[in-house]
């Protein structure tokens, strides 16, 4: 193997480009969140920002950019996942505990931080192919163009619901990941480390009731 | 003299390390609260002995809480429900009358059983054989202050160096990483003058090392600190991460 391979394949390279890629990801989120927050406005802004987002060369950049960091992100953890998984041996514990004082959630969000990932795999693909590749549909839909066909498919319950979950989900898989990512650039600060770890937190929720605000809204009229 | 309780124990018994096992369960009955845990399990193996029942191997030497030979899972925490303890230093007071105690090995792939509740720790000293130590030639004993080290450095240095090896750390984390050993025994001599020379070479030897071995990688759980019966901190994981990836990416290593 060479230097490159045998660095990156070790459990902290893998860690290193997982990171990278997750936080890359989760710039895209800001983004692509504040994107939808137009909705909420009545006048054609959200139309005009997709408009404009669809005719520029940021959608480009965007695909590619995506096109590369989720499938190397999700590669990189399930290659992880198969070797944790093997490292428990042939046989489990019968009985589960922990010794942890910190908050409940933390050490729950650190535990299921792959099962979130796994749902998203589900969620992102849907997603893609309901709105992303119906997109020329949205454009022309004679009911109030984009906004009209996002509101109009999100008020049916399911999707509703759907979209509900997979913002609560995303928000759950990065409540641990975002400082989980800075662990594996190996940042330890007395000071600095608590921020992150909060910051992290906070942004993961507000990410989460941002998405979740919008199927919300639409439901309720 | 205390109150007595009495238990039901599910033991993970295994005659070998090829042989299939399965849990056995005990009742152990009026049992002093001002024993140990391993007291009680004297106590049981007294009596399976004269029942002519071959009696529940589990390892042990100092009693102390400085060997780092005991230690397995008691209803699913390393070392039991205490912190900052071996499970030589838990004591039956711990423990109400008519408690259910589930008693396994550590699991580990890099842990075989070897029978009942002991396993082979034998990984983790080919993880200090990786690079645990300095080749380099430290010359005789210093005289006193001879070389500057500040008192902080010289007692978070010994932080680290309190790790006695007993593997709850591997035993308690989700992936069975090694992650918490493997780091405080790198940040040990990362922390002094004398460990510098083959610091870069030290932190890729045994992180490769214990990756080798079977362990499992980080997910920052941090079950391993709580487990730690020395409460070893989990930065020395991100501490001897950066060393890792500073060898790995910045020196090329």
């Amino acid at each position: 193997m060479s230097w490159l391979t045998r660095s990156l394949s070790s459990f902290s390279g893998r860690k290193l480009l997982a990171a990278v890629t997750g936080l890359v990801l989760v710039v895209f989120l800001i983004i692509h969140l504040l994107g939808n927050l137009q909705i909420f406005s009545d006048s054609d802004a959200f139309n005009h920002y997709a408009k404009a987002l669809h005719d520029g060369p940021l959608i480009l950049l965007g695909d590619i950019g995506l096109a590369i960091t989720f499938p190397l992100h999700m590669a990189m953890v399930i290659w992880l996942a198969i070797d944790n998984a093997r490292a428990r041996g042939p046989a489990g514990y019968k009985k589960h505990g922990t010794k942890q004082t910190r908050g409940f959630a933390s050490v729950l969000a650190s535990k299921t931080t792959l099962y979130g990932g796994l749902v998203l795999i589900a969620f992102t693909i849907i997603h893609v192919w309901h709105f992303r590749l119906h997109h020329e549909e949205m454009q022309a839909f004679a009911a109030g163009g984009n906004r009209g066909y996002v509101i109009q498919e999100l008020a049916n319950p399911g999707w509703g619901l759907l979209y509900i979950v997979g913002s609560l989900v995303v928000g759950w898989h990065i409540f641990h990941g975002i400082q989980a990512s800075f662990r594996s650039f190996g940042v330890n600060h007395p000071r600095y480390t608590p921020l992150i770890v909060r910051t992290g937190m906070g942004l993961a929720t507000v990410l989460a009731l941002g998405f979740a605000a919008i199927p919300v809204w639409i439901l309720l009229g | 003299m205390g109150d007595t309780i009495s238990l039901t124990l599910e033991v993970w018994r295994q005659p070998g390390p090829l042989a299939k096992g399965r849990f056995q369960t005990y009742e152990v009955k009026d049992v002093s609260q001002n024993i140990s845990f391993l007291e009680m399990l004297d106590l049981l193996n007294q009596r399976l002995i004269s029942e002519g029942i071959e009696p529940v191997h589990f390892e042990h030497d100092c009693r102390e809480g400085i060997c780092g030979s005991c230690g397995f899972m008691i209803n699913g925490q390393a070392h039991g429900p205490d912190l900052g303890t071996t499970v030589c230093q838990l004591h039956m007071r711990r423990f109400k009358n008519g408690d259910h105690l589930v008693v396994e090995p550590w699991r580990a792939r890099a842990f075989p059983v070897i029978r009942d509740l002991v396993v082979d720790r034998a990984s983790l000293d080919k993880i200090i054989a990786a690079g645990g130590y300095n080749s380099v030639n430290c010359g005789n004993a210093p005289d006193a202050n001879a070389m500057p080290i500040g008192r902080d450095t010289a007692e978070e240095a010994f932080d680290a160096a309190a790790c006695i090896g007993c593997g709850a750390c591997v035993a308690a984390c989700k992936n069975a990483s090694a992650m918490l050993f493997t780091s405080a025994k790198v940040g040990q001599l990362a922390m002094l003058p004398q460990g510098q020379p083959e610091r870069s070479h030290r932190v890729v030897r045994m992180y490769d090392e214990m990756q080798a071995l079977g362990f499992g990688a980080c997910s920052w759980t941090q079950d391993c600190e709580a487990a730690c019966p020395k409460e070893i901190s989990v930065k020395w994981i991100s501490r001897a991460k950066r060393d890792y990836l500073k060898a790995r990416f910045k020196e090329g290593l």
